[in-house]
């Protein structure tokens, strides 16, 4: 039961680039990735996004030789486990290791075309990235909402600590789609610039599409662990936050000990005024109003299923750097409760990073990383 | 599954519900005149329901029929949780929404575009407030069910939970099983037969 699992492998593809290395360069110089895409393919309005350029999309698959009839979703997924595998001893066909899919909508982009509805099924999408590997186990899906990427690296470590695998393989992806687009603007939660976390003036979040992988396992050794986590809901509705920051507050109250110092927290921040408030409240009721916190999104957008994944990830490569990156897109505080937001790049030795994430259906999420000494 | 401590289990089966493994009600298939029959002759008001797409409907339904004799205000609300899966998601809300982006795109209907909606809307009803896991499976499959279950029950403070599947394909095509589940053995009241949808061999 008490086993380390640790993080042995990374990889992330974003709208800042290809590896995890290359993501975090760009995050160093406080470089975002979102761009302004003209009104036709997604949305009759201007907007602001996190989309991944299709020339390194293209480049891979040339590179890995990947074989046609896999859907873009599908390549993305795939591609980020195949890097997240190279320089690795790990055995993804072998019984000991699970492979765990992280979405909140895989193909929906496929919604369009009727005669692609088969490939609509989340395990579908598993089960073709499971046969490109050749995987032993069935492949499980997890679907959370934005807590989708937390939800998976947790239920992928409780089968690790039960001993039911040694490694487990766990990526996370969603793509920017009409679909889901329409949906956002529909409740009016797109900013139409950059979001800004926890800025007095945000107004909404920026959405964006990644793919990411983290490779766990109890029997490698890492430089950073997960130890603990915990999701809890807010029993409160299912397209608000709460007001009280309650689920997120029982979320971290069941993964930290109360001893615990936390060196920094990478917070959800989706810029949207309820999201950042609720946690502000939800960080002060726990204690951490002085620990320092900060947002990626403005970075990469919201990036829904995987967004757990690819954030867990950035924080664990500021924890390898001692360095707490800046949140881009803040600049004047304007949350519920006094806390404490990285105004810019801080040195700093991490050695307890938590991770929170919310969502849709009151859901929340906590998991605390830690450096191995 | 013998080492479960299963409290109560109910079964939505096209038309066919079971609580506790015995039928009690044998309903015509559609899944409108059902919902409707069970909302009205086991749930006690709430609103909410009218506003809930299928999936949810079928979910809460199944929950309502779980509870309906347990008191869920005798026990600590923050570590009651929950575990359901399906195969096809939210795919029928999916293929609705989809038709509202060509006129008007319709929040209402988007959230529901959500799986893990279902297990939100289950705890606004009861105040539950513990874990949330919400998975997605090819076929239902009765070691996965107890496998989520177990890693659940040992990785966290969850007390009771409420686990099982939860699958809304069509009007004539739907499936639920949800398990109320104790941690504490000396809970166990289960000694009704087993589900229809669990292995009875087993």
């Amino acid at each position: 039961m008490n086993k380390r699992t640790d993080i042995i492998s990374d990889h992330v593809i974003s709208a800042l680039g290809d590896g995890s290395e290359e993501n975090f360069k760009k995050l160093l110089n406080n470089r975002s990735g979102i761009t302004f895409h003209k009104s036709g393919k997604y949305s009759d309005n201007t907007l602001p996004l996190g989309a991944i350029e299709e020339e390194l999309i293209s480049q891979r698959v040339n590179g890995n030789r990947l074989p046609e009839g896999y859907t873009r979703f599908e390549k993305l997924c795939i591609l980020s486990i195949s890097e997240a595998l190279k320089g690795i001893d790990i055995d993804i066909t072998s019984e000991d290791t699970l492979l765990v899919l992280s979405t909140t909508k895989g193909n929906i982009d496929l919604i369009e075309n009727p005669e692609m509805h088969h490939k609509l099924d989340l395990w579908y999408s598993a089960n073709r990235i499971a046969s490109y590997f050749r995987t032993k186990n069935t492949p499980k899906v997890i679907s959370n909402a934005c807590i989708s990427g937390v939800s998976a690296l947790l239920y992928a470590q409780w089968h690790l600590k039960e001993g039911n695998y040694n490694h487990a393989v766990v990526v996370g992806a969603d793509i920017i789609s009409k679909f889901v687009v329409s949906g956002f603007e529909s409740f009016m939660s797109l900013s139409p610039d950059i979001c800004k976390p926890f800025d007095m003036r945000r107004d909404g979040l920026t959405l964006g599409e990644a793919a990411a992988t983290i490779v766990l396992s109890t029997e490698r050794k890492g430089r950073v662990g997960i130890v603990k986590g915990a999701t809890a809901n807010d029993a409160n509705h299912i397209s608000g936050p709460s007001r009280t920051g309650e689920g997120l507050y029982q979320a971290i109250k069941h993964t930290l000990d109360d001893d615990r110092q936390i060196d920094f927290i990478s917070a959800h921040g989706t810029a949207t005024p309820y999201n950042d408030d609720m946690e502000s409240k939800a960080f002060k009721r726990s204690g951490l109003e002085s620990t320092t916190v900060n947002g990626f999104k403005a970075y990469v957008g919201h990036t829904l299923g995987a967004a757990g994944i690819v954030e867990v990830i950035y924080s664990v490569w500021s924890m390898y750097e001692n360095m707490i990156i800046k949140t881009f897109g803040y600049d004047e505080f304007g949350v519920a409760e006094k806390i404490n937001i990285a105004d810019r790049n801080i040195k700093k030795e991490l050695k307890n990073v938590l991770k929170t994430a919310s969502g849709f259906g009151g859901c929340n999420a906590a998991i605390l990383l830690k450096k191995n000494e | 599954m013998n080492d479960l401590n299963i409290l109560n289990s109910a079964e939505i089966n096209n038309g066919k519900v079971l609580a506790n493994g015995k039928p009690v009600e044998n309903l015509e298939n559609d899944f409108s005149i059902v919902s409707k029959y069970l909302y009205k002759k086991y749930c006690k008001a709430y609103i909410k329901f009218f506003k809930m797409d299928s999936l949810c409907k079928l979910g809460f339904l199944t929950t309502e029929m779980l509870l309906k004799d347990f008191d869920t205000e005798s026990i600590g609300k923050n570590e009651v949780a929950l575990a359901i899966g399906n195969s096809n998601s939210t795919k029928d809300t999916d293929l609705k929404y989809y038709e509202t982006i060509k006129t008007q795109p319709s929040p209402a209907i988007f959230v529901y575009t959500l799986p893990n909606i279902l297990l939100g809307e289950i705890c606004i009803r009861y105040g539950f407030k513990g874990q949330n896991l919400c998975y997605i499976s090819e076929k239902f499959d009765e070691n996965e069910l107890y496998e989520n279950i177990k890693i659940l029950l040992n990785n966290s403070t969850t007390q009771y939970l409420i686990s099982g599947w939860v699958d809304y394909i069509s009007e004539t095509n739907y499936k639920s099983l949800l398990l109320l589940i104790g941690k504490n053995p000396k809970n166990c009241n289960f000694a009704a037969q087993k589900p229809d949808m669990l292995n009875k061999k087993a």
